[in-house]
């Protein structure tokens, strides 16, 4: 076996590093995506708007029961040929794009679902109450249901935004330079593969240590009380 | 609404937005495009990023390599056509080839029988790369392939390697044991004594030698060349794909890199990773045995 050497984490470790903004980069693209298709899903879910709710359970569906990297080449390769049917050639688009998209759907499944049972979680009595003085739908919506369910569905986001930062590291099989691409190669070139993916977890494990504190400050300024440790 | 959401939000503003700009700057400093007129006709390289000496990212985080800087030394003799590269992982590349995501892919490729079928490839080739019987430095029992009966032999990838040696196999009635291996592990199993040799490319030694620099262990290869005494097994080049369709790219390729080749540059390239000189051992008689194809 090639000696382990410790020495080669820390050579490794400056150069992942400098990758940090475009997994960043990619990840907030996600997470907009996320938010936008989470938001329209749950409307078309809650509102059972007929035919769109029946396409929207079958995305879920999907998104829930693919893996995430078969999602990803499904649509790398997938989506150029459907397009191609319409005369759009998308085929040399970068493959950042499809990552973008992929994940923005998957996670955005992911929202939609924590949004609705969120929603649905919310004390009827409460909703009643507003209606009760004289609140009109949306008032309450929007000053008792909507605060109530995100007080409730926040942690979950942590979950979410975690996991859409663990998928970044899959966008090397479409030809996308970020942190995993970077460290794979330096570590197989080196020949130090293990010592590039133990720097590799030691910034994604940090990255994921500042999200989940991001959210403990977030919950304990929000609910105003405890704060949990979700980690 | 809340003052601590409010601070959140920009803060991770601020980092978001620091993200996406540098990001962008990054994506700008590692682009890989000769800069020349925008009439040219891009050409989209694929090649594997993890490739010691072939293709590969540097220290510097330049990607280099003797494939980047023989397609670097293409895009400068041929005016109509600019090269940018893809890194890929090394299953996605001929399938990125057949969905047209990739023009061209590299990857120390030599024929095969599933190649041949599906793809094209340039006429020309840029590297002779022999597969030769690999063993630690201070082996003196295997010297040749008859000495590889009854041992352990590491092969991989290429079912190429194992289709060789099985004919061996199959003609004189001996054993070998095959183990299939992934390549990066072929100098750290031969180290460890899980293999007694392997079956690797001729510059693959090299790489070999140079990570193990400064230790007492080192690689040599002995015997003859491991190859097939006829068919595409017989051809040691390796060549750049294309998919079908584009013949007249790859002879105008084709063209330049027999120039590139003759006139010495090739070697010249070579001699920044390689210690031998493989280009100029290009084996011109299988080359131009499918020239006639």
């Amino acid at each position: 076996m090639e000696t382990f050497d410790v020495s080669y984490i820390w050579k490794f470790v400056p150069t992942v590093l400098n990758y940090i903004p475009i997994t960043l980069n990619i990840l907030l693209w996600v997470i907009v995506l996320a938010i936008i298709t989470g938001v329209v899903l749950t409307i078309i879910r809650v509102n059972k708007i007929y035919i769109l709710a029946q396409i929207a359970r079958v995305i879920l569906s999907y998104s829930r029961g693919v893996p995430a990297v078969t999602q990803l080449f499904i649509l790398y390769y997938g989506l150029p040929r459907f397009l191609l049917i319409f005369h759009i050639d998308v085929t040399r688009w970068d493959g950042l794009i499809f990552v973008i998209l992929t994940y923005g759907l998957s996670m955005g499944s992911a929202v939609s679902e924590n949004l609705r049972t969120s929603l649905q979680s919310v004390d009827r009595g409460q909703v009643e109450a507003g209606l009760a003085i004289g609140l009109s739908r949306w008032t309450t919506f929007r000053r008792v249901t909507f605060p109530l369910a995100m007080e409730l569905a926040l942690p979950n986001f942590s979950n979410i935004i975690v996991r859409a930062l663990q998928n970044t590291s899959l966008a090397f099989s479409v030809g996308v330079i970020e942190m995993m691409t970077i460290g794979k190669q330096m570590g197989s070139v080196a020949m130090h593969p293990i010592e590039a993916y133990i720097a590799l977890s030691i910034i994604y494990y940090a990255m994921y240590l500042i999200i989940v504190y991001l959210f403990q400050y977030l919950e304990s300024g929000i609910i105003g009380g405890k704060v949990r440790k979700i980690a | 609404m809340n003052k601590k959401l409010r601070i959140m939000t920009l803060v991770l503003g601020v980092i978001f937005g620091g993200a996406a700009c540098t990001s962008t700057a990054a994506e700008e400093s590692s682009d890989n495009k000769v800069v020349n007129e925008s009439t040219e006709e891009t050409i989209l390289v694929g090649l594997r990023g993890d490739s010691p000496k072939v293709s590969y990212t540097d220290e510097n985080g330049n990607f280099t390599g003797y494939e980047v800087e023989v397609f670097k030394a293409l895009d400068e003799v041929l005016e109509d056509y600019q090269f940018e590269f893809v890194q890929t992982e090394f299953p996605s590349l001929f399938p990125s080839l057949q969905e047209g995501k990739i023009d061209i892919v590299g990857g120390n490729l030599r024929r095969s029988d599933e190649r041949e079928q599906n793809y094209i490839h340039l006429t020309r080739s840029h590297l002779y790369m022999p597969y030769r019987i690999a063993v630690l430095g201070d082996n003196t029992t295997i010297n040749s392939l008859d000495d590889l009966v009854g041992k352990k032999v590491g092969v991989g990838e290429g079912s190429l390697q194992a289709a060789i040696l099985q004919t061996y196999m199959d003609n004189t009635g001996s054993e070998i044991e095959l183990v299939y291996l992934s390549a990066a592990d072929y100098p750290s199993s031969l180290e460890a004594g899980k293999i007694d040799a392997v079956i690797a490319p001729a510059f693959a030694l090299e790489v070999y030698n140079d990570s193990y620099k400064g230790t007492d262990i080192s690689f040599k290869a002995v015997g003859e060349v491991v190859e097939s005494e006829e068919g595409i097994g017989s051809d040691s080049n390796a060549y750049f794909y294309l998919a079908k369709g584009n013949e007249d790219l790859r002879d105008e390729l084709s063209d330049a890199l027999y120039e590139l080749r003759e006139s010495g540059k090739l070697s010249e390239i070579s001699s920044d990773f390689f210690l031998e000189d493989f280009p100029s051992q290009v084996d011109e008689e299988k080359e131009a045995e499918q020239i006639n194809n």
